[in-house]
């Protein structure tokens, strides 16, 4: 079994257990993306660089991806917001795969602590929006809505441990064609990708060691 | 004002024993990782699952104390998750994988953390009012002050360089749990020591400084051209 074996993803599973969005409405469309690899892969690091690269260029695929990075100057708040939201904050778009990987690295952003949120756009949205900030920040109820005011057609989001993805999008049409370009990037780099169930995806043998 | 009878409590009680929830407790021989009660880097609101971290500076190599659902056991426990530690590598200094399960022991040591992370700052706060109330009421409200602020100095380095010697003490028996309850301990002796140790010096310092009377020298005149 290589380091990392092949993509999971589950259309039809909401379970805090695996982290991501803690206030969704039942209209967000949501994908969650776990990978099973090689047991003595577990020590390696949460995010492999494969499946990284996958999500990236299926995100670019049609869309532009922001990431949270760190703001030129240090100083300025978030704007909009009070007390310990107003953490300094930058959206870093992205529009070359190459260009992302470092934003999934940075120890101001720890993917693994689930400090980091991936917006996908077409038309850039409002970035100095504070409801953007409260979206990074897990703060606000997320519905379909919600993210069509923002201009955001979908989030791409840290799962438990970073070691899983929730992705969600504003409508079904938007998850399928997210879908669908993961498939292809993936199979681009050699990593399998295959559509579970929620009982399949509970029940995974993640490192094939049990 | 009678000295011994209407003293004011000292913080350095709740100072020490607050210490290690905010101090960075090194862990020698380990590549500059440390003992501390929160992550680095920013995190949602809410924070991490995690309440205690034996990590680097910038946290990106780390072990810590987690709580939530283990991809490796697939069900919700108390664990390790470690990153860029290399636990495999001949001769780790941490020799625990990533999600390897804390048992009852994690389970009381995350517990603690969480609850000494709160906990702590509060003491420190107590201290600090406990001891500005003693430089308030004193008669030698400046050498009260010099002090209680070498007091605090010393509090903070006592507790890094004996809670330093605890976290490999406790790193010998048990790696994680022994490093975090060696530094913990550690930080409270040495926060204590450090305290009395360098208040007690810095009084007798200021006395010994207040006690000094400079002469002045006989003036001489100049001799005539």
């Amino acid at each position: 079994m290589s380091a990392t074996a092949e993509l999971l993803v589950c259309a039809d599973l909401r379970d805090t257990r695996y982290g991501g969005y803690p206030d969704l409405s039942g209209d967000v469309s949501v994908l969650l993306v776990g990978w099973m690899a090689a047991a003595d892969a577990a020590d390696t690091g949460p995010l492999p660089s494969c499946v990284r690269d996958a999500l990236v260029r299926a995100s670019l695929a049609h869309w532009c991806l922001a990431l949270l990075g760190e703001p030129a100057d240090a100083r300025t708040p978030a704007p909009g917001l009070s007390g310990r939201l107003r953490a300094p904050l930058a959206w870093r778009v992205v529009n070359q795969a190459d260009a992302a990987a470092p934003l999934f690295e940075q120890p101001s952003h720890p993917w693994s602590l689930q400090g980091q949120c991936g917006l996908l756009f077409r038309d850039p949205p409002v970035f100095g929006d504070a409801r953007l900030w409260r979206l990074a920040h897990r703060r606000s109820a997320l519905d379909a809505s919600l993210l069509a005011r923002l201009g955001i057609e979908g989030l791409l989001l840290p799962g438990t441990d970073g070691e899983f993805v929730e992705a969600l999008f504003g409508s079904g049409d938007t998850r399928a064609q997210w879908l669908a370009a993961l498939h292809a990037s993936a199979t681009t780099l050699g990593l399998p990708v295959r559509e579970v169930n929620a009982d399949t995806f509970r029940q995974t043998n993640w490192f094939g060691d049990r | 004002m009678d000295e011994t009878t209407d003293a004011p409590m000292s913080g350095a009680f709740p100072l020490a024993g607050g210490l290690g929830s905010v101090v960075r407790i090194p862990v020698p021989g380990s590549g500059n990782l440390a003992v501390e009660l929160t992550a680095k880097g920013w995190t949602p609101a809410g924070g991490s699952s995690s309440t205690l971290f034996i990590q680097d500076p910038t946290g990106q190599r780390h072990l810590r104390l987690d709580y939530g659902f283990n991809k490796r056991t697939n069900s919700v426990n108390y664990h390790w998750n470690q990153q860029k530690m290399n636990p495999s590598a001949p001769g780790a200094q941490f020799p625990v994988t990533n999600h390897q399960p804390a048992g009852k022991g994690g389970e009381w040591l995350y517990k603690g953390a969480k609850a000494y992370r709160a906990a702590g700052r509060l003491m420190i706060v107590t201290g600090v009012a406990l001891d500005v109330v003693s430089i308030v009421v004193a008669t030698r409200p400046l050498h009260q002050a010099v002090k209680v602020v070498s007091g605090w100095g010393g509090a903070w380095l006592g507790c890094k360089l004996i809670g330093a010697g605890g976290a490999v003490a406790g790193t010998a028996i048990e790696p994680g749990l022994g490093t975090a309850i060696g530094a913990g301990v550690g930080c409270f002796a040495g926060g204590l020591g450090g305290y009395f140790g360098a208040s007690w010096a810095a009084g007798h310092l200021y006395d010994w400084v207040e006690g000094t009377y400079f002469s002045p020298l006989p003036e001489v005149a100049l001799p005539a051209q």
